[in-house]
């Protein structure tokens, strides 16, 4: 009888672990919430407070106080008697994404800012994040790994025991693994739809949602590092996502008022740091990607004399055959613009300089000298355009 | 029946040796070889933000964070720190963060600054990993914080921070029950992998210098019980010099 009662138990719980993940469903976090002291989920809520600590005193922590105010304005806007219990932090990280802790941290990463280009884009995805909390997605989520982990132990235990083949329990693992990957892919889809509700409540277009994702699906297969594979993605593929947000977007009579878009104030809120982010995308020399984002801003056609600048740099790091004409050329169209940034001549004289241009060289060098005195790097230039005398 | 007999006393050396291994009680202590005199018969000492954490080892080896024994645990120790340091004549005070900002951010970087240097201290340090560093000698403390600790100095009026760290481990009831029936299985000792691990230092506030660091770690005691967390403070203070 003993022989075969680890069998037993091993068919059992072999059955459990093959059957399709339930979710948990749990009532929706009301404002002002807090767990119980007891709970698993307290438990959770007090390590990311701990982490939080952190992040406050985080070197990646973007501390001014105007764009706080007017990213978290914008979260209040979609959350509304939630604001209070979100505390959003903008994290300097060139790249696209937005989390949400169990306990109301909202990280923000400057990389989505730099891709978002009006307000009814960044209010989807902050209502996305928001929509994680609401639905208490982390502690779900801690549950059914809690459940699989202790579940996959046992398994290991009685198999080990009545000698199992290894192979079993890589079959049954990778299932398990799909399995929470699965779940967390479930909510993902449930935040998409409750971020497109939240947003579009709060008045803003919702076919921004989908546009934001397009123009991402671009980035990404422009990009030398190739798109996930879709089994083991947390999100649900993105050209699917499109599909499904479109489609919400069109059953949504379109609110047609001035502040559906929010670009006019997107557009000034981040212009202070629209320089910054586009230098930290082009340090991370992923070029092609950051070839569509420019490519896509310059569309939108705003603060132009700075982006065919960034354009410019791109060309002048990538260094590629032709590139350097494109450099030039970007350089020179940014030129046309009253906010082309004063290096955009020293980077355009240098350009010069190296073509054996000189008379250019010098004089580009000459405007850069007259719109900086002050700039660190004078005394080089000045050697330069001896140099080139 | 002579062979199960033999399986029966392999059990029990199994479970014995279980017992031992699980009073197992570390603590390895540097002291700085020249420490400064104490600036005075009685000092105080400044209880640096601790960082404590204690959690529920689940079957699955999942560590789920418990708030409210944290709480009790926290509250313990405290109070046990506080008594242990009046019988030395010296007197615990707490941090509070500071309203200004400013001030703020500073004594935060100088909490980071520690925490940095007590990771550089247990790598280098504490194992035989070929990370040692050459300019280090193996049984002396000689690491600094720098003079701007006299920032909390003046603040507090302390004359040494203590920094504490926990990680505090409970097995869950799925947990013992396998890790015991693993043991029994193979007839070796199989531990849940419960205990408490940690770091705990001493900072002099007049010049920076660490006085004392001491990395611990042991398998049993429970902070969450106010008698129990006295003798973990033994191990966690072994050799203050205070």
């Amino acid at each position: 009888m003993y022989k075969y009662l680890p069998a037993l138990m091993l068919t059992i719980l072999c059955t459990a672990c093959g059957a399709p993940a339930t979710r948990e469903e749990l009532p929706d976090a009301v404002p002002g919430y807090t767990p119980d002291k007891s709970t698993d989920e307290a438990g959770l809520w007090m390590h990311m407070d701990l982490m939080e600590e952190q992040i406050k005193t985080s070197g990646q922590l973007v501390r001014d106080p105007e764009l706080n105010r007017y990213v978290r304005d914008v979260a209040c806007r979609v959350t509304g008697p939630y604001c209070g219990d979100l505390r959003v932090y903008i994290m300097r990280v060139p790249h696209f994404n937005a989390s949400m802790a169990p306990n109301g941290v909202l990280l923000v990463w400057t990389g989505l800012l730099l891709r978002a280009t009006n307000e009814a884009q960044l209010a989807y995805v902050l209502s996305h994040e928001a929509g994680h909390y609401l639905r208490r997605h982390s502690l779900q989520m801690w549950r059914d790994t809690e459940r699989k982990s202790s579940l996959f132990t046992v398994l290991n235990v009685i198999g080990a025991t009545i000698g199992v083949p290894g192979y079993a329990y890589d079959i049954a693992q990778l299932s398990a693994i799909g399995g929470t990957l699965k779940f967390s892919r479930d909510s993902e889809r449930e935040a998409d739809r409750l971020g497109y509700e939240l947003s579009t409540v709060a008045g803003y277009d919702p076919r921004q949602a989908p546009l934001l994702w397009e123009a991402l699906v671009k980035e990404s297969e422009a990009d030398d590092d190739s798109e996930p594979w879709i089994f083991f993605s947390t999100h649900p593929h993105t050209k699917e996502r499109i599909a499904t947000l479109s489609k919400l977007a069109e059953q949504a009579a379109r609110n047609s008022g001035d502040d559906a878009l929010g670009e006019e104030r997107y557009a000034k809120a981040l212009a202070p740091w629209r320089g910054m982010f586009l230098r930290d995308e082009l340090q991370q020399r992923r070029f092609g990607r950051a070839e569509v984002l420019l490519d896509r801003l310059i569309a939108s056609g705003r603060g132009l004399g700075e982006l065919y600048y960034y354009q410019g740099e791109l060309y002048r790091l990538r260094r590629a055959d032709g590139d350097q004409e494109k450099a030039q050329q970007a350089y020179r169209q940014a030129l046309r613009y009253q906010d082309a940034p004063p290096e955009t001549h020293r980077e355009l004289g240098a350009v010069y300089m190296q073509s054996g241009a000189a008379q250019q060289a010098r004089a580009a060098f000459q405007r850069y000298l007259q719109l900086r005195p002050e700039a660190e790097d004078r005394e080089m230039i000045r050697a330069y355009m001896e140099q080139l005398s | 029946m002579c062979e199960s007999r033999h399986s029966l006393f392999r059990i029990v050396l199994t479970l014995v040796t279980l017992a031992v291994l699980a009073g197992c009680t570390q603590a390895s202590v540097l002291r700085n070889k020249e420490p400064d005199a104490k600036p005075s018969q009685h000092v105080r000492v400044l209880l640096m933000p601790p960082e404590i954490e204690l959690a529920e080892l689940t079957a699955g080896g999942l560590v789920a964070p418990r708030a409210d024994w944290t709480e009790q645990a926290t509250r313990n120790i405290i109070e046990a720190l506080r008594a242990e340091l009046q019988a030395k004549n010296a007197e615990l005070i707490l941090y509070e963060p500071p309203q200004d900002p400013q001030k703020r951010y500073r004594y935060d970087q100088l909490i980071k600054l520690h925490n940095a240097v007590r990771e550089a201290i247990a790598y280098h340090r504490n194992r035989d990993n070929g990370f040692r560093l050459t300019t280090k000698d193996r049984d002396d403390l000689d690491w600094t914080l720098g003079a701007d600790v006299r920032l909390l100095r003046e603040e507090f009026d302390a004359d040494y921070a203590l920094f504490l760290s926990v990680q505090d481990l409970y097995a869950s009831g799925g947990r013992k029950a396998l890790t015991f029936m693993l043991s029994v299985l193979y007839l070796f000792p199989v531990l849940p992998g419960a205990g408490q691990y940690g770091a705990a230092s001493l900072v002099d506030l007049h010049d920076g210098e660490l006085e004392w660091f001491n990395r611990f770690a042991s398998q049993t005691g429970d902070l969450r019980s106010p008698d129990a967390v006295r003798i973990s403070l033994e191990n966690i203070l072994k050799d203050l010099p205070l």
